[in-house]
């Protein structure tokens, strides 16, 4: 376990709040950098999926015949080859899943849950040999009924996915199963009280839709299992030691035994915190005894990787005439998809994280589903909680007829306050944040015709856990940093700049690694937020080893003690007065005689990053509604975001940038669409429309820098506050822009346009 | 002695329906194991399935952290995150 500090970082730095060139930067632009689809080996097949065409329905058998009769099949697969797993949650990702779970998702086991699923796998000599026998196969299916809506599924009648599944978390067990996995709750207060004190009441029902991770790369992979058992992966994830965890339970094996190379990852933000590909791979290498390669189409992206949920977010809101919020109920119901495990969890908690509000109460349902299983996706659960609160403020404020932020300020949360989840809150910058907002030229900017401006606030928690870090220093004074974080976000170059800034070197002589699961100790995946703080903790404490060893080496070199040596810049300063004409080693003076003071220059540390800050965002949106066809467009945007310190501000801007232009894109136009059958109608981005650059405009973010005294230079995560507010501020935009409260997401044409219409 | 808020139903479900109660403790590991006997099964809950925020600070698996007796020690889900 790390040390928990609790002290203000040094103000002046001299690398970290600098924006150097990205280190992995020219690989990507030259079109050099190896993704998970790049890798290939001698001898190596390709496999390809059997999907299951319907939503939900009972295998009743699997005929392979004529597949494995194919010339050039090399093995066929079911979930017969895999292990019957029992029902066991594990933690390997970032919280704990149940394997029988993530096994059934990854093969289907005598029912198909979703439209998509696997149900069984093909090796071949070529791709195409693969899909011919693919389609060769004979599954005998019973179609069963199916469910989609999230709360048709919650209906006593639903058609059930589980037998087995009795809603968790009711005051008495249940005696029936049903398709809600679970009931949280939140309360504090008296909620009839605080009603009873509201002079204006506001209740609403919202709607979002199931929303992709959209990453560009498609998942994909190449295994091999050698004939004693030494098992080799490529593929890109958000971390290599998930991928080797869940193999090794998914398939039977020993951890040791899988060697997980992180290949360069094409956009995760949540969707590859799981496996899919991995464990399929394997056992068709198992079975051929040839490295196999699997890539996934865009539509087998849609169909069978996790989106995040659609929700129904009902909210009652009371305040006084002041503006002061007296009580907030918020019901939540999150489709989990085809397993167990929504964000509904975290939606809940985050819904009311910015107010301080007496009496409430939070109720959340995870349903399962027949559509894929959800996975994270940027500050899971909290954009859809956001949404519903962010709205219902904004109908608040103007029934108040109180400035929109003014409304936020008078309720927000400050340091002191219990948040709505339980702690009370140290260090924050939500104040900060909506303060820059008011303050901006932005808000003042008076708006043009069929334009409406809307404000919406939001909070993540980011979190730490465990990390391993390695600095090791060259002959010639030059540093590599190892990690076991793929780089999804910018993290290269900051682990660089923080061990920069540690030695006193320039950041062009510290080259960062994302190393494999062989050759660097356990990290937790990259995600939720943390492994600029988390694993920038222990590559800064591994850079203070290497420091201290160097007063060490310098003081040997110098017959003196140890505290009569300082390090300062990048060298080593003698301060014992009777050498007073000995110059200062540097890192590399004392590199090249490392073999005369202890040999090799190097130091690992791993810890469980504690103490996290949370982070909060605050954005304004102004949006160009087109009344003939109902076409609204985003005009101007700014975000502001406490982000502790900003160690590289280039690579904070873009992600917040990132978060606004897949928040616009959910609110705007992203939806899974399904037919009547449970068939996605929409698989592929033609139909699937993610925002481009050319839809938006340059999105102005504002780094609020209020520094978390519990990291070495103040950071707070970064990666998922910036997508919570973008779906509400949007919309909160469009309903003042055409006088219609919109509450279903997308914002589309067709939609707005009957809203105008119905006016 | 260190108060702790439970923020889980799961939690209160274990716990006789309490979410608030102080426990005799004076590091995270004793009061998780000082909450179990008084409600057994209830510490493997919360190792598992859980994280804390003490004093307003979130942790994940603080093992023998020292507490206060004035410390307050939140008890919420677990937190992943995209």
């Amino acid at each position: 376990m790390s040390e928990v500090l609790d002290r203000p970082p040094a103000a002046e730095f001299t690398v970290v709040g600098t924006r150097p060139v990205r280190p992995d930067g020219v690989d990507k632009v030259t079109g050099k950098a190896a993704y998970g689809a790049d890798f290939a080996m001698p001898g190596m097949v390709h496999g390809k999926i059997k999907r299951s065409p319907h939503a939900h329905a009972r295998i009743l058998a699997i005929d392979t015949r004529k597949a494995q009769a194919l010339a050039g099949v090399k093995a066929v697969v079911t979930a017969a080859d895999f292990p019957d797993l029992a029902s066991e949650e594990y933690e390997a990702g970032e919280s704990a899943a149940n394997l029988r779970d993530i096994s059934l998702n990854c093969m289907a086991r005598a029912k198909a849950l979703y439209e998509g699923h696997a149900v069984a796998a093909v090796a071949a000599v070529s791709p195409e040999i693969a899909q011919e026998a693919v389609d060769l196969i004979e599954v005998k299916y019973e179609v069963l009924p199916h469910v989609i809506d999230v709360e048709a599924a919650m209906a006593p009648d639903a058609p059930l996915l589980h037998a087995h599944m009795f809603t968790k978390g009711l005051e008495q067990p249940p005696e029936k199963p049903s398709n809600i996995a679970r009931r949280n709750g939140l309360s504090r207060g008296d909620l009839a009280a605080g009603f009873a004190a509201a002079d204006t009441i506001i209740e609403r029902r919202y709607v979002t839709p199931a929303a992709h991770q959209g990453y560009i790369e498609p998942h994909a992979c190449v295994a091999v299992m050698a004939p004693d058992g030494q098992c080799q992966v490529w593929s890109s994830s958000q971390g290599q030691f998930m991928v080797r965890t869940y193999c090794a339970k998914v398939l039977g094996l020993t951890s040791s035994d899988i060697r997980v190379t992180p290949a360069e990852i094409g956009g995760g933000f949540g969707g590859k915190t799981t496996v899919y590909l991995e464990p399929v791979a394997l056992a068709l290498s198992r079975k051929s005894g040839a490295p196999v390669k699997m890539v996934m189409s865009r539509d087998e992206v849609f169909r069978a990787t996790g989106p995040t949920s659609a929700a129904v977010v009902e909210v009652k809101l009371g305040a006084k005439s002041d503006g002061t919020i007296t009580a907030a109920e918020v019901v939540l119901k999150y489709q989990a998809g085809a397993f167990e495990g929504s964000p509904v969890g975290a939606g809940s908690m985050t819904a009311l994280a910015c107010y301080d509000i007496e009496n409430f109460q939070i109720t959340g349902y995870d349903v399962v589903t027949n559509t894929p299983k959800t996975a994270a996706y940027r500050a899971p659960g909290a954009p859809i909680s956001a949404f519903a609160v962010e709205s219902a403020v904004d109908e608040l404020a103007l029934a108040l007829d109180i400035d929109p932020i003014a409304l936020r300020l008078k309720n927000a949360v400050r340091d002191g306050v219990k948040a709505a989840y339980g702690p009370t809150y140290r260090n924050i910058g939500y104040v900060e944040t909506l303060e820059a907002i008011a303050d901006h030229p932005h808000y003042r900017a008076p708006l043009g015709p069929n334009q409406g401006r809307g404000v919406a606030v939001g909070f993540w928690f980011n979190v730490g856990g465990e990390s391993t870090a390695a600095v090791h220093v060259g002959e010639d004074g030059t540093a590599v940093v190892v990690t076991g974080n793929p780089d999804i976000g910018g993290s290269r170059a900051s682990m660089a700049m923080m061990a920069a800034e540690t030695l006193g070197l320039p950041i062009e002589k510290v080259r960062p690694i994302v190393a494999d699961t062989a050759a660097i100790g356990f990290s937790m995946l990259t995600g939720g937020s943390r492994t600029t703080f988390a694993t920038g903790m222990a590559v800064t404490q591994a850079a203070q080893k290497i420091v201290a060893d160097l007063k060490r080496r310098a003081a040997q070199l110098w017959s003196v003690g140890e505290d009569r040596v300082e390090w300062r810049d990048g060298r080593a300063i003698c301060l014992d007065p009777a050498k007073a004409d000995v110059a200062p080693l540097t890192l590399a003076a004392i590199a090249a005689q490392s073999a005369r003071t202890g040999g090799p220059i190097g130091a690992q540390v791993s810890l469980t990053a504690q103490g996290a800050g949370p982070g909060f965002a605050a954005h304004i949106c102004d949006v160009e509604v087109d009344p003939e066809t109902g076409f609204a467009s985003v005009v101007r945007y700014t975000a502001a975001q406490d982000v502790g310190k900003a160690i590289h501000p280039a690579y904070v801007e873009g992600q917040i940038q990132g978060g606004v232009a897949q928040g616009i894109g959910w609110a705007l136009n992203e939806e899974y669409i399904f037919d009547a059958d449970g068939r996605m109608e929409n698989p592929g981005f033609l139909d699937y429309r993610m925002p481009v650059a050319s839809d938006l405009p340059m999105i102005e973010p504002i780094l609020i820098e209020v520094a978390n005294p519990r990291h070495p230079f103040g950071a707070k995560g970064v990666g998922e506050a910036p997508i919570v507010p973008p779906l509400a501020a949007v919309a909160n935009a469009v309903s003042r822009a055409i006088g219609v409260r919109m509450a279903t997401l997308p914002l589309s044409p067709p939609r707005l346009r009957a809203a105008i219409d119905a006016k | 002695m260190p108060h702790v808020v439970a923020a889980d139903a799961d939690f209160r479900a274990r716990a006789g329906g309490l979410a608030e109660l102080d426990i005799e403790a004076d590091t995270y590991a004793g009061l998780i194991d000082a909450l179990d006997r008084r409600f057994p099964g209830l510490g493997d809950h919360v190792r598992r399935r859980m994280a804390v925020a003490i004093d307003g600070v979130i942790h994940q698996d603080p093992g023998p952290l020292p507490l206060s007796p004035t410390s307050e020690v939140c008890l919420i889900p677990r937190i992943g995150g995209g």
